[in-house]
């Protein structure tokens, strides 16, 4: 079996022995890691007769496939082979492959904790239908942690997942993450799977389409793993290329999405040498690219140094050089982008999946009600009001879930919201002069 | 505003003309203490004693806001003064704060979701000792562990008061300085966060649960908190008090190398309360035992870790609602030891971020320190203007940093069987 799309048309095939999960790891030259990950899978508290491994080697010149067929397990182990297609590709033959109504996609490098599959089945079996994101904790080797690249790293992956563990956290396109993700296989074969031409950002690409179709996401923070990620610092050029082509790619498919991509950030003032680069990207690629070479060796030493200021904006201009670099190529030069960001399709920025009016909703009846008229009416935003005054709003973000009920709370303790309220409820007679509220949320339990 | 303005502005206010002498009394006489919820404002403040003005700690359901000072007449404070005071006192943050709670936006930390081994480090003032323990069995049982280092000299009064508390362990570390004492601690705790409190500091009831509440974010390698006063009568204590950086000091901050170098850690807060998370230890090392109180060192310890922790990329919280409650000691010959030793543990940490860890930086950080703030203040000191603190505190500060990096190297080659300073030595005590 090689690369094939998974097959929209038909039902999957189901195999006998009453197996309910398939765990799908696409793998590339990771022997090690990928042999800690299937060792950490034997020891699943999830009933191992119900569990699948299918392993898709993509590509692999390292011995993995060997490795695969001569491995004991304690549960039903797969391979699929396939030549280096890309892991869009190897996750959708793993899928295809794979004979359990719900899937887990795992990365090779990520180990599972022993109750991460259970985890994900249980959080699907709350809520069915919808797509779980696992917490995938960063392990960096601790002689790299110390340095920039590594603490670096660390620090944004925590931060994505603190995001999305927030109470009230509005789920985006981007918060899809195939490195640990569970979804049941009829529902991703319906949505026809990764977008096989899209190297990065193609499990962007799939949660923007899932959440079009009012797929519910959710966060798991006990379906955790350990990330072994080798050395970022050495990846910045190859990742920050391949997210400027998945960017543009990304924006090519989803119009509606570019005011939502790095893309689309003007900045105002940008320092001279980024500008520099930037142009060199356009103008002159392979100049540029030998200018950024060399400017990595300069960031290596400026870490040796412990020149921390400097390494960090150095490590920024040359993450964005890089992104523009594949933004470029990817578009097809300046002009191409410029019409891509700017041009025609301006207008199909306005939609976004179903289109809509934002709701307007009265919080002086208090919290529960405003929360519950949101549950029932999900709208792609919301106009708050008190007493009929205008006090904020949750505006309709491109590529963002309809708007809950747990999206209320968060939203009016920001600016300027929370001083409009302030305000609004003090006219309205509800906050005594020392600043008392007397009728406000007067609520039951908070809802999460 | 910088740190300078700030306190020459609040100086003006006060009516300061001059900064006074050393020893002199300051704000025309004592201050007194008070500790207020916003929701519930006292009608106004009675029993001051002799106190000239109050500096009142505002809480919202428990968590600490703000603080102001208020003038005070015959030992009372009127309602509306209290009112009117806290009104100007509040800043936007404080009514977007109470918004945020009231919309239940924000929740006060509920039952931790991780166990702490609380070490209390017990030196050489009993009755305080006894007011913090009083306060550590009373705090709401989330699993802690109590444990007492006992590094005082009097070992027969710290042990008698802690057998009277039952669940209270008490450890007596063999090797002189309060970091062996410490990494012991560390080493012996069974949990996953080591709180660390000074013993003639009190805790306040939220105190642990805010501390456990910040460890939840997995960069977080340590927390710190708030530590104040219970009495501002005399004018040592004023002074040590406003030694402390006055500015954003009820604000909670992270921080992180992006923001805070690690060479100036020590804005991170003070070695009198803090949290650290075990397996962090174990990934930048423990304390380094040459330095710290009871070393010729006389501190730096805690700072020289911080710089460790964020050189790693691991974060700092500083969180006020940590409050703990300590009276500070009353002479001024205390305080000045307290400062010069404060001054040469700095030296020495910066000594050791050098020479051990390769932190060229700690140069041309500590040359910056000096030229641009410390210079100037001296000079404002000599000048007596308001707002500058006296001349020998400054001075005690720059003779104390002067002395660092020898005061380390001779810690560092007196290692191995230690002779261990007079331990009724007071420049034990850390500043915060």
């Amino acid at each position: 079996m090689t690369g094939a799309a998974a097959d929209a048309a038909g039902p999957p095939r189901r195999r006998a022995g009453g197996r309910t999960v398939s765990v799908v790891i696409p793998t590339r030259d990771r022997r090690e890691t990928l042999g800690a990950t299937l060792d950490a899978l034997s020891e699943q508290r999830f009933p191992l007769d119900r569990l699948e491994v299918v392993v898709v080697a993509d590509g692999c010149t390292d011995g993995t496939p060997a490795m695969v067929r001569g491995y004991r397990a304690p549960f039903a182990l797969r391979l699929v082979e396939q030549p280096a297609l890309g892991a869009a590709r190897a996750r959708n033959a793993g899928a295809a492959a794979a004979g359990a109504p719900l899937l887990v996609f795992l990365d090779d490098d990520v180990v599972p904790d022993p109750g991460l599959v259970a985890a994900h089945a249980a959080a699907q079996a709350r809520a069915p239908g919808c797509v779980v994101m696992g917490y995938s904790r960063p392990a960096v080797p601790v002689a790299v942690a110390g340095g920039g690249a590594g603490a670096l790293w660390r620090q944004r992956w925590e931060e994505r997942f603190r995001t999305m563990g927030a109470t009230g956290h509005r789920f985006a396109f981007r918060d899809l993450r195939s490195g640990n993700l569970s979804i049941a296989a009829a529902l991703f074969a319906a949505a026809g799977g990764f977008d096989e031409e899209m190297e990065c950002r193609a499990d962007g690409e799939l949660g923007a389409r899932l959440l079009e179709a009012g797929v519910a996401f959710a966060y798991e923070p006990a379906a955790a793993g350990e990330h072994r990620h080798p050395a970022p610092a050495a990846l910045l050029p190859r990742q920050r290329r391949a997210e400027g082509r998945g960017d543009v790619q990304l924006g090519l498919r989803h119009p509606s999405l570019r005011p939502e991509l790095r893309l689309a950030r003007v900045e105002a003032d940008v320092p001279p040498l980024e500008g520099a680069l930037r142009a060199l990207a356009f103008t002159a690629p392979r100049l540029g690219d030998v200018a950024a070479r060399v400017l990595g060796a300069w960031l290596n030493a400026l870490e040796r140094l412990r020149a921390r200021r400097r390494w960090r904006r150095l490590h920024a201009t040359l993450g964005h050089y890089w992104y523009w670099r594949g933004a470029a190529e990817q578009a097809g030069g300046r002009r191409a982008l410029a019409d891509f960001l700017h041009g025609g399709d301006a207008a199909v920025a306005g939609e976004w999946g179903w289109g809509g009016e934002p709701l307007d909703v009265e919080l002086e009846a208090g919290l529960a009600d405003a929360a519950r008229a949101l549950d029932a009416a999900r709208p792609v935003g919301a106009r708050l009001r008190y007493a009929g005054q205008a006090v904020g709003e949750i505006p309709a973000r491109p590529g963002a879930e309809r708007l809950r009920g747990a999206h209320l709370r968060p939203a009016l303790a920001g600016d300027p919201t929370a001083w409009r309220l302030l305000l609004a409820m003090t006219l309205a007679g509800a906050s005594s002069p020392d600043g008392r509220a007397t009728s406000f949320a007067a609520d039951g339990a908070p809802d999460a | 505003m910088s740190e300078r303005t700030l306190q020459e502005r609040q100086a003006r206010a006060r009516g300061d003309r001059a900064a006074p002498a050393r020893g002199a009394p300051v704000n025309g006489g004592p201050t007194a203490v008070a500790d207020v919820e916003l929701e519930q404002l006292p009608p106004g403040l009675e029993g001051l004693g002799a106190a000239t003005q109050a500096l009142v700690l505002v809480r919202i359901r428990g968590a600490p806001v703000t603080e102001v000072r208020v003038p005070a007449e015959d030992g009372r404070v009127s309602a509306q003064a209290l009112a009117q005071a806290v009104a100007e006192g509040t800043t936007p943050a404080v009514w977007r704060r109470w918004l945020a709670e009231r919309v239940e936006a924000v929740r006060p930390p509920g039952r931790a979701a991780r166990r702490a081994t609380v070490a209390v480090i017990a030196r050489d003032r009993p009755d305080e000792l006894r007011h913090c323990l009083d306060a550590l069995v009373r705090l709401p049982d989330d699993g802690q562990e109590l444990l007492v280092l006992d590094v005082s000299n009097s070992g027969d009064a710290v042990r008698e008061l802690v057998a009277r508390h039952p669940g209270v362990r008490r450890v007596r570390p063999a090797e002189p300085g309060l970091s062996a004492a410490r990494n012991r601690a560390v080493r012996e705790a069974r949990h996953e966060v080591v709180a660390f409190l000074d013993g003639d500091a009190a805790p306040d009831a939220g105190w642990l649960r805010a501390l456990l509440a910040n460890f939840d974010d997995p960069l977080v390698a340590c927390v710190t908190g708030l530590v104040m006063p219970l009495e501002l009568e005399t004018p040592a204590q004023e002074w040590a008090e406003r030694l402390q950086p006055q500015a954003r000091r009820l604000v909670r901050r992270v921080h992180d190398a992006a923001d805070t170098h690690p060479l100036r850690a020590a804005r991170a807060g003070g070695g009198a309360n803090f949290a650290l998370r075990r397996d962090a230890v174990a990934r930048v090392g423990p304390f380094d035992e040459a330095l710290g109180p009871g070393t010729p060192t006389r501190g730096g310890a805690v700072t020289e870790l911080w710089t460790r922790l964020l050189a790693a990329g691991e974060r700092i919280v500083y969180d006020p609602a940590a409050l703990a409650w300590r009276r500070p000691r009353r002479t001024w010959e205390e305080l000045r030891q307290t400062v010069y030793d404060r001054g040469v543990g700095a030296g020495a940490a910066w000594s050791r971020s050098l020479a051990v860890d390769g932190e060229w930086a700690a140069i041309p950080i500590a040359f910056g320190v000096l030229v641009r703030d410390r210079l100037p203040r001296l000079y404002r000191s000599m000048l007596r203007r308001p707002g500058a603190p006296p001349l020998d505190l400054a001075l005690a500060e720059l003779r104390g940093c002067a002395a660092g990096p020898w005061a380390y190297w001779e810690a560092r080659r007196g290692s191995g069987p230690r002779a261990a300073p007079p331990r009724d030595d007071p420049s034990r005590e850390s500043m915060s």
